[in-house]
């Protein structure tokens, strides 16, 4: 990892192209690992389907044909993956169902950057009390029963995508926050931060500029491991029937509904099933590969 | 996580330590205790709203009286944590009035406990044997169905998981029970030896850690395998056994406490969704009806049980991990 200290003091063999060869390299690898790439096509996939699901889905997700109830993939012409047991079609329903989750995943995530992030920085740079008193608020937070509070907020306050995600990220951002500490903790004593501290830099700075971009690598890790845990929340909540409402769909809900059809209507169960596990599949992938990728240590 | 010192845990560090994590311990409580308390008198709706027989308004205030549910908020939280510090006395359950809330998590902790025990022993067994044949095999075909094992362990959610097992073995095939927990039907040579019924809701709970685990394993031991001390022993003309047993798996196995720690928690809040899809009756099934059917002492009473073995494990693993791994000291990531 290339240290870019502060500029006059610098006392490491300063070429300007080590800056940028960490993320090309790091691109490089990543687009040379087959896994990462497949993953990378499916989360494109989904992300493409979340953003243009008002026109990629051939029928809006609460249109309701009462005279096609529950039929199978290619009985009628028209909807391949079927009908739901209100008669909605069930391929447009998935490709909505992309956009709760992908909302859900991205925006936890997002929440979590936002918290842990600041957090942990504050909590690894300035250390003594402040440290003290994060760390012991990160301990406390860690024993929370997260799924449960998840369950009693939404209880509290009702389901739908805002609150589901604001139940989701009350714990999200406790190993983001852990993380960046321990982060900025080992980094802080590195002699270029050092450097930029005697050449008078100020403290926001050498976090933002110094700390954070070396810091960001594990983070932007982890994040790609966040989205998909949110995402698998979000559908255990919606499976337990109070997470998304009616009419949004949810793949996790379309799962939890269907248990009542299923052991005629096989396909109610089957397609959500089949696009949680590939959208899991596309988020680890990448997870894998970003953690290979950026890791300075990997030797081609 | 920054520096970890050969430093011997004196007794008196020791001590130290576990008194300083105690105490936060009981701040946690604290702090579950109060968000919980007043956060679900939020929820809409009280536990004696009428549904089906109207009450006269006088035997309603009788009844919130009796339940202490007149006072202010700020009183029936302290009314609350003086009965439980003094007496150990959680009230009395709004779902089951004739019963305590003792009684009747009592009843129920050792289903859930059971399929816990069940799980964890599965996922770890199971875990940590595909991996080191993984790790031993790497590229074969075994190597290649625990990868697509961990795959499926990690992207499908148990509750799916469960669904399709029901679909197969207990719809179509009519193998096992769809559900419920040492029926009398389900087990051999009476009950609570071997049931049937315990088959599908283990497998299922277990698939997701067993995956992290085989996973686990696998790294870390082919980590460790590559390292001098292994090539070594190699080397000596000791035999695969030998090695495996003595000199890789005791270094490989030491993060699995770690994935322990982590993994123990969340089988507590997991059992929820298992034990709705089996019908089992066991805490985490109380802990949905009781939400739904605003039992504020049971929510209390669960949400504090879980908070507390929740922070009793990740304690355990801590003081494990510094037991199995001398080069850890102690609080090195705490900072206390």
């Amino acid at each position: 990892m290339t240290a870019r200290a502060a500029t006059k003091l610098d006392v490491a063999p300063s070429d300007g192209e080590r800056h940028r060869t960490l993320w090309h390299d790091a691109a490089r690898r990543f687009l040379r690992n087959r896994l990462a790439v497949l993953g990378l096509a499916i989360v494109l996939l989904f992300l493409f389907l979340a953003v243009f699901a008002d026109l990629v889905a051939p029928f809006p997700y609460d249109k309701v044909y009462f005279d096609r109830v529950l039929r199978f993939p290619f009985e009628l012409p028209g909807h391949p993956l079927g009908t739901d047991e209100v008669g909605r079609d069930y391929l447009s329903r998935l490709i909505y169902g992309a956009r709760t989750s992908m909302t859900v995943g991205i925006s936890v995530q997002m929440v979590a950057f936002l918290i842990g992030v600041p957090l942990g920085s504050l909590a690894g740079y300035v250390g003594g009390r402040t440290d003290f008193i994060i760390s012991r608020f990160i301990d406390t937070m860690t024993a929370f029963p997260g799924l449960m509070f998840s369950i009693l907020i939404i209880s509290v306050w009702g389901g739908g995508i805002t609150k589901v995600i604001f139940a989701l990220s009350i714990t999200s951002w406790i190993g983001i926050a852990r993380l960046t500490r321990g982060q900025i903790l080992s980094l802080r004593e590195k002699e270029y931060v050092e450097a930029a501290r005697c050449t008078g830099v100020g403290r926001n700075r050498i976090i933002l500029r110094h700390l954070l971009p070396n810091a960001l690598t594990p983070i932007l890790v982890a994040i790609s491991f966040g989205i998909p845990a949110a995402i698998f929340g979000e559908a255990g909540l919606s499976f337990l029937g109070i997470g998304i409402n009616d009419p949004i769909p949810s793949w996790g809900k379309m799962v939890g509904v269907s248990n009542a059809y299923v052991r005629v209507y096989w396909h109610l169960a089957l397609f959500p099933t089949i696009a949680v596990a590939l959208a899991m599949l596309g988020f680890s992938f990448v997870g894998d590969g970003l953690r290979d990728a950026l890791d300075p240590k990997m030797i081609e | 996580m920054a520096s970890r010192h050969r430093i011997s845990n004196s007794g008196n560090a020791m001590a130290r330590y576990i008194i300083g994590r105690i105490s936060s311990l009981i701040l946690v409580l604290f702090v579950v205790s109060v968000v919980t308390f007043f956060l679900m008198h939020q929820v809409p709706g009280g536990p004696f709203d009428e549904t089906k027989a109207p009450l006269p308004p006088a035997a309603k205030e009788n009844i919130l009286r009796k339940y202490g549910l007149d006072k202010p908020i700020h009183i029936q939280y302290l009314n609350y944590m003086k009965n439980v510090i003094l007496h150990f006395d959680f009230g009395i359950p709004y779902q089951q009035p004739t019963t305590t809330v003792t009684a009747l998590i009592a009843k129920s902790w050792k289903v859930t406990v059971q399929v816990g025990v069940m799980t964890v022993l599965l996922a770890f067994g199971a875990g940590i044997t595909l991996g080191i044949y993984a790790a031993y095999n790497q590229n074969s075909w075994l190597d290649n169905v625990t990868t697509f094992i961990a795959m499926l362990g990690i992207t499908v959610p148990s509750f799916v998981v469960a669904m399709w097992l029901i679909l197969f073995f207990a719809v179509r095939l009519r193998w096992l029970p769809m559900g419920g927990w040492n029926a009398s039907g389900s087990c051999l040579f009476g009950s609570a030896f071997m049931c049937t019924d315990w088959i599908m809701p283990v497998i299922a709970y277990a698939l997701g850690p067993l995956a992290i685990i085989a996973r686990y394993t696998r790294s870390s031991v082919v980590d460790v395998m590559r390292q001098d001390f292994a090539r070594t022993a190699r080397a000596k003309g000791l035999d695969t056994r030998a090695i495996m047993l003595r000199h890789i798996l005791r270094n490989a196995l030491i993060p699995m406490v770690t994935a322990l720690g982590v993994i123990i928690p969340n089988l507590l809040t997991g059992s929820i969704f298992i034990e709705a899809v089996f019908r089992i009756n066991g805490l985490g099934k109380f802990f949905v009806t009781s939400i739904f059917n605003r039992d504020y002492p049971m929510i209390m009473a669960l949400f504090l049980l879980i908070a507390f073995l929740w922070s009793l494990t990740y304690l355990f693993t801590d003081i494990v991990y510094t037991w199995i791994d001398p080069r850890v000291r102690l609080g090195a990531e705490g900072g206390a």
